[in-house]
């Protein structure tokens, strides 16, 4: 049998694996076939060696018969150099390829990706410390588009041994991130565009995740006295449960949502859209500030609570705070705070609109209270 | 032999090669094929294996005009091949034992 009939064949009774999967036996194929040939064999004798097409698939295909059970199986994989000695660093940046971060017990890292040779060019080296990874797709001008059409969604599957205690610099580009299930690390950084990132179980000492066009999600994460900042543009950003020194979230034209949050001091600025906090204890300061969104605290434990925006509406509910400063303008500002409003000096005032909040200050009290807006209503009152 | 150890052999005896530096598909079935039967076929499963598992990993060089890829042992292969001969010290003994208790009886023998 000559070699392209044998191929054909094999082909044929490989049609259940992927077209990845299919790729790599025919590279294999063709790399044998060619060694075999070097060595003076003849093509009917190097398709021999490989027994019928039937039989020879059945081989290949035997790997996916016996997976192992609870595990989903994992075409198309393969864990890429690891350098040897120690790194305290990994300087990862990929191109267009989404990444997941995830934790091994085994002591190497392991980063899994299936590199094709005629798209991806793969550099690693280890320089000072510092694990350099770099993935780029080859340029290839219009024959790029026009071979592959939409690009699928490849993944590099970056496994970090649970005893690893260095910085993680982790970079892609119009493509997802995630992380999770990390243990607490110096640093963890985690950039992208164009696509969302989602850490949820893991934490550092500084964590730095930013995007744009896309979302922010953020759950049980952080550590106590980390640093934390989730940036993005056009993108929401929802953060849960999280545990933090200083926490700042930045986005535009989108939304922020923060609850279940524990630390020191939280900031949040957005434009063009809403800021939600609930459900947080913040030892020093909340600052939540919007431009046209509205604004709204609910149940939040602090020492100074400020909350701005201009044509956006303020709510609080619930909020536990000394220092409260509201403003805004063209909208309403209305809300519960838990205390005795005799404990607080009261500023108030709006151009257009009710309010219940009169201007005393006496020298004796500790808290304050400042709400001022204009064309809306201003209506706090106090509960025990 | 039974066919689910000849698999497990099999995979030893191909990180045993590799332990001598990287080698690629051709080279790798001549080695092997000097102490146990393998073909084309069989080896490539047994390839994806160590791979998934962390075993070796792989690589692609030129050669002659066209890439070759090359597998290369990796720490966790070489403990997998540690494994395997400490486990076959105590093979080794039961082997012995069974072998001494039955050697006083020449009916096993025959058969």
């Amino acid at each position: 049998m000559k070699k392209n009939e044998f191929l054909e064949k094999l082909l044929a009774a490989l049609e259940p694996l992927s077209e990845d999967e299919r790729k790599q036996i025919l590279d294999y194929c063709e790399e044998l076939f060619c060694d075999g040939l070097e060595q003076g064999l003849s093509e009917e004798e190097c398709v021999a060696r490989f027994g019928s097409p039937e039989e020879a698939a059945a081989q290949f295909r035997e790997e996916y018969s016996a997976q192992p059970s609870g595990s989903a199986p994992q075409r198309s994989i393969a864990p890429v150099n690891v350098p040897d000695g120690d790194f305290h660093t990994l300087d990862l940046s990929a191109d267009c390829v989404r990444l997941e971060v995830e934790s091994r017990q085994e002591a190497d890292f392991r980063i899994v990706f299936d590199p094709d040779p005629e798209r991806d060019v793969i550099e690693s080296e280890q320089r000072g410390g510092v694990w350099y990874f770099r993935h780029r797709l080859k340029k290839k001008g219009m024959r790029f588009f026009l071979g592959f059409g939409r690009p699928k969604d490849r993944v590099m599957t970056i496994q970090v041994p649970a005893s690893f205690a260095g910085t993680l610099l982790l970079q892609t580009r119009n493509a997802k991130i995630r992380l999770h299930d990390i243990q607490i690390l110096p640093k963890i950084s985690l950039v992208t565009s164009n696509a969302q990132i989602e850490a949820e179980r893991c934490g550092a000492a500084r964590l730095f995740v930013k995007t744009t066009n896309a979302a922010v999600r953020l759950s049980d994460a952080g550590t106590q006295d980390g640093d934390l900042e989730a940036v993005s543009s056009n993108g929401q950003i929802q953060a849960a449960n999280l545990l933090f020194a200083v926490a700042n979230f930045h986005t535009s034209n989108s939304a922020i949502s923060v609850s279940g949050a524990q630390g020191r001091s939280l900031q949040a600025e957005s434009s063009n859209a809403n800021i939600h906090a609930a459900g947080c204890r913040i030892a020093e300061r909340i600052s939540l500030a919007s431009s046209n969104g509205s604004v709204s605290a609910e149940k939040v434990e602090t020492a100074n609570l400020s909350m701005a925006s201009s044509n956006g509406r303020l709510t609080l509910e619930g909020i536990c705070a000394g220092q409260i400063d509201l403003s805004t303008s063209n909208a309403s500002i209305t809300g519960t705070v838990l205390g005795d409003m005799r404990e607080y000096a009261t500023r108030a005032g709006t151009s257009n609109g009710s309010c219940n909040i009169p201007n005393m200050c006496y020298p004796d009290q500790t808290k304050s209270l400042s709400a001022f807006t204009s064309n809306g209503k201003i209506q706090i009152d106090f509960q025990p | 032999m039974d066919t689910q150890r000849k698999k497990g052999m099999l995979d030893v005896c191909v990180l045993a090669v590799l332990n001598g530096g990287p080698s690629y598909g051709y080279q790798l079935i001549r080695e092997v094929g000097q102490c146990m039967e393998i073909s084309e076929s069989t080896l490539y499963p047994i390839l994806k294996r160590l791979e998934n598992a962390g075993c070796l990993d792989t690589y692609r060089q030129e050669y002659n005009g066209r890439t070759r890829k090359y597998y290369r042992l990796t720490g966790e292969g070489r403990a997998r091949i540690r494994a395997f001969l400490s486990e076959w010290e105590e093979m080794e003994r039961i082997y012995q034992f069974v072998r001494e208790k039955c050697e006083e009886d020449a009916e096993y023998e025959e058969e």
